[in-house]
């Protein structure tokens, strides 16, 4: 066990004003809960990724899993350590990438800011070499780390930021939103790296993203918090098996906007209906309607161009989350 | 007059937009109003120990300092854009401006107030009122010689700012600027012949002190008049820099995708 | 392909204080490469040097003459000021910065000292521009301002130890200021009266022992004149005692500032790390 938490929550202080006297404001304080009572542990080697909506708590969380922020109450330990109170022991043993955030020197090439990081960690130089070499290969940035960082294109100073927390070689790394910004190629080979890295380095990886594609290609297990708490934790197959229940059936029609084709006598139970440009979307749930009757159904009343079923986006199975999670039916 | 009411729109709006932070606005100017008076008492601290230099008493250098602060306040308070342009050369911000039919020169000066600039508008006035007689004429002139100044200052800095049209480099503007303004601000005492012909001429910071604390001192009309016809021909000068290097402007940006 | 490799460190715990050489190191490499900068400041200083030598040829004699003064100390006294100063652009920002850009928490992540880590590096780029300004000012004051050096070769050495030493004392100084950035953007304003203190108490354009006596004794109960005084005062017409006084007054504030700095330091990550800033 890797990383474990047990009851962990971050209560923050506000401070609301009362009134606008300029000498002398007055202020209400309150407390807001930004991650209340979680509990989950991790695998050496798992790759988990941390979803919620905006202002859920998962930087809160990962802040407190790096030692960055003290909690309120709870415990936890990540590779055998408390964070909050080992923290420079703690260090040698993370790496953490902020998407938005940059621990390269701006002005100057990116080679001299790993080699500051190599004597911060206080690595052996001969070695540290070969381990640049070895990820400068993985993450194919061996033409740029001699440029000036304000010079690179962010797909480019985004591998190398995760280089840099890769060079200690360590057990964990930590990456909030790392594909943030970055086009749909630089997304794709970025994902195939880090996959590549964690399964034949055995790097345990937690990831929070907006984006389901690196979810999936990453990631083999699923935390899912909204408001604090935890709303999911099981492996990416598992959470599939139990909310992909559902098929969606996507038709291609010749009339535009299709929904307002069909009949007020269409069936409702067990369908949700969507409709965008010249596509009718409908999630099926299989085992109250069969598909074979929705679908020629939906063929009598349109015409019908063009059909597909298929699983579920993740997507979708996050947003129905987040959708009974607000209409506190979670479980 | 289009554009002048447009102007004043957009004044209006930069300072209702400004006042919404009142406490903001109001620690801003109180800080730089105090830090200026601080920094003024370096030189009564100097001239309780010397008598004069060159002829330059304690009133010279309290009217230097309280016209060039007066003047540079009230002209940065109200073009707060005027030390952003090298940086928004550089970062290609100006397009945002191009778009606007309006004049490009006034919408990148005019596109905030800078609140501390008020606090240096306060000192200047503040010390104008102390070291100069309290009466209407020697006032009057004070704060027209120091509004002309304030004048000059902003052609600098719009000059120097749009040599970053040329590639030059936001801290070389910057640099070059407070070098333009230690020069212009500091008593000019004993400069030779060639130096004076410098000071205003090519390089004009004569116009910001140097002239105007000759003119205080005894008054001649030629030399008032001089003085405010050169503070419009440099501003003058400095919006002609700021168009040719507009040229530039697109041909730069080329280059920089180019690479 | 196989990226096992088992790395790191000799030991369980590797000597720190590499780390903070190495960003001592980062710091003198910045201030070298960067040309641009070096010019432009050096711009300044000339500029500077000849608008006040101007100014100091041209007080009265008799009057400098009291404080024992002659213009070519006074050349000398602010070209040594300014080693300083303009060592420093935005002395007192820079670790502003580093909070305002949220990276405390990257810093947080390391195994070594935040603030010592940013120091060394500020350390590195300081004085190394205030090395560099101080070489050129001993070719350029006798060549373009006639002011010979009024001090014997071999005192030069003394010197550089006070600039190093002003150096820290002033980022020392800067960086504990800059802190308040964690309660808003504050450090800016900050930062502005914090340097005008350090010009008007540090005795910039002239040394503190011009100035009124009253004020003399507040200055002193300062660190500024330890960042500026001390460093102009070689150039003066003073006994060695003086000079060594402020030495001395330079070791003191540094040990001053250092336990400031540890107790800051222990307060701003305690601060940090409940409120998550």
């Amino acid at each position: 066990m890797i990383i474990s938490i047990n009851n962990l929550t971050k209560t923050f202080t506000t401070k609301k004003p009362l009134s606008k006297k300029f000498l002398l404001p007055r202020y209400e304080k309150g407390t807001f809960t930004a991650v209340n009572d979680i509990s989950f542990s991790i695998q050496a080697g798992d790759r988990v990724a941390f979803i919620g909506p905006n202002g859920a708590g998962k930087s809160t969380t990962l802040k407190m899993l790096s030692g960055i922020l003290t909690p309120t109450s709870g415990h936890a330990t990540v590779a055998g350590f408390i964070p909050w109170i080992d923290r420079k022991k703690l260090a040698y043993h993370i790496g953490l990438v902020f998407g938005q955030r940059s621990q390269l020197w701006y002005h100057s090439p990116v080679i001299q800011s790993y080699d500051l990081l190599s004597k911060v960690y206080g690595l052996d130089q001969k070695a540290y070499r070969q381990r640049l070499n070895l990820l400068c290969e993985t993450f194919k940035i061996g033409g740029m780390i001699n440029q000036k960082v304000s010079t690179l294109s962010l797909g480019q100073r985004m591998k190398c930021e995760i280089v840099a927390s890769l060079l200690h070689n360590p057990k964990i790394l930590f990456l909030d939103e790392p594909t943030i910004g970055l086009d749909v190629t630089t997304k794709a080979e970025l994902r195939d790296h880090l996959l590549d890295l964690a399964v034949s380095n055995g790097v345990t990886l937690i990831l929070t993203s907006h984006d389901t594609a690196d979810i999936e290609k990453i990631c083999n297990r699923v935390v899912l918090i909204n408001h604090g708490e935890k709303l999911i934790d099981q492996s990416l197959e598992e959470m599939r098996r139990q909310y992909l229940r559902k098929k969606m059936i996507v038709l291609t029609t010749e009339e535009e906007n299709p929904r307002y084709v069909l009949p007020v006598s269409w069936p409702q139970e067990g369908i949700h209906i969507r409709s965008e440009h010249y596509k009718l979307f409908l999630d099926v749930d299989p085992k109250i309607i069969a598909l074979s009757d929705v679908i020629s159904n939906a063929l009598s009343q349109t015409n019908v161009l063009d059909v597909s079923v298929g699983d579920v986006p993740l997507e979708e199975i996050i947003k129905h989350i987040y959708h009974l999670g607000k209409n506190g039916a979670a479980s | 007059m289009n554009t002048l009411h447009w102007l004043s729109c957009l004044i209006a709006h930069n300072i209702k937009q400004q006042f919404s932070d009142r406490k903001n606005f109001l620690i801003l100017s109180f800080v730089m109003f105090a830090q200026n008076l601080l920094f003024f008492q370096m030189w009564t601290i100097m001239f309780s120990r010397i008598s004069n230099i060159n002829g330059w008493k304690m009133e010279q250098v309290a009217f230097l300092f309280g016209s060039l602060t007066f003047g540079f306040g009230i002209f940065f308070f109200l073009m707060g854009g005027s030390n952003l342009i090298a940086r928004q050369i550089h970062s290609g911000a100006l397009d945002s401006f191009l778009a606007q039919p309006r004049p490009v020169i006034l919408s990148v000066l005019f596109q905030r107030i800078r609140p501390d600039s008020f606090g240096d508008f306060l000192t200047g006035l503040l010390i104008l009122l102390f070291y100069v007689p309290l009466a209407f004429k020697p006032l009057l002139l004070s704060m027209i010689l120091g509004v002309s100044s304030g004048l000059v200052m902003v052609a600098l800095r719009i000059t120097i700012e749009s040599l970053a049209f040329w590639q030059l480099s936001e801290e070389a503007v910057d640099n070059t600027f407070i070098s333009a303004i230690i020069a212009a601000s500091n008593p000019q005492v004993g400069y030779g012949p060639i130096a004076k012909i410098l000071i205003l001429t090519i390089i004009p910071t004569g116009y910001v002190a140097f002239l105007p604390v000759e003119i205080m001192r005894s008054f001649s009309m030629p030399l008032f008049l001089w003085q405010l016809v050169a503070s419009v021909v440099c501003i003058t000068v400095a919006v002609v820099v700021f168009y040719r290097g507009l040229r530039n402007y697109s041909s730069g940006n080329n280059i920089i995708m180019m690479r | 392909m196989s990226l096992e490799l088992t790395l790191c460190t000799k030991n369980a715990h590797p000597p720190l204080s590499k780390g903070y050489v190495a960003a001592f190191k980062m710091g003198c490499r910045q201030t070298l490469h960067d040309r641009v900068d070096f010019v432009s400041t050096t711009m300044i200083y000339l500029v500077l040097l000849y608008i006040f030598s101007t100014i100091f040829r041209h007080m009265p004699l008799h009057e400098l003459n009291v404080a024992g003064l002659r213009p070519e100390n006074m050349i000398w006294y602010l070209a040594m000021t300014e080693c300083i100063m303009l060592g420093s652009p935005g002395g007192y920002t820079f670790g502003a910065h580093i909070i305002a850009q949220g990276r405390l928490s990257e810093f947080l992540t390391r195994p070594n000292s935040l603030s010592i880590f940013i120091l060394c590096w500020l350390w590195g780029r300081t004085i190394t521009l205030s090395l560099l300004l101080f070489l050129l000012s001993l070719v350029i004051v006798p060549l373009l301002y006639q002011a010979p050096l009024p001090i014997e070769l071999w005192k030069i050495s003394f010197v550089v130890m006070t600039i190093v030493l002003s150096c820290v004392i002033l980022q020392l100084i800067g960086f504990i200021a800059s802190m308040v950035e964690i309660f808003g953007p504050f450090s800016t304003q900050v930062g502005w009266m914090m340097s005008k203190m350090t010009f008007v108490l540090g005795g910039l354009y002239f040394p503190v022992i011009f100035f009124p006596l009253h004020i003399q004794h507040f200055a002193f109960l300062t660190p500024f004149p330890s960042v500026l005084n001390a460093v102009g005062v070689h150039m003066l017409p003073v006994t060695d005692v003086t000079i060594l006084c402020g030495f001395l007054m330079q070791i003191l504030w540094l040990a001053i500032l250092l336990t400031a700095l540890y107790i800051a330091n222990k307060w701003m990550i305690r601060y940090v790390m409940k409120t998550g800033v």
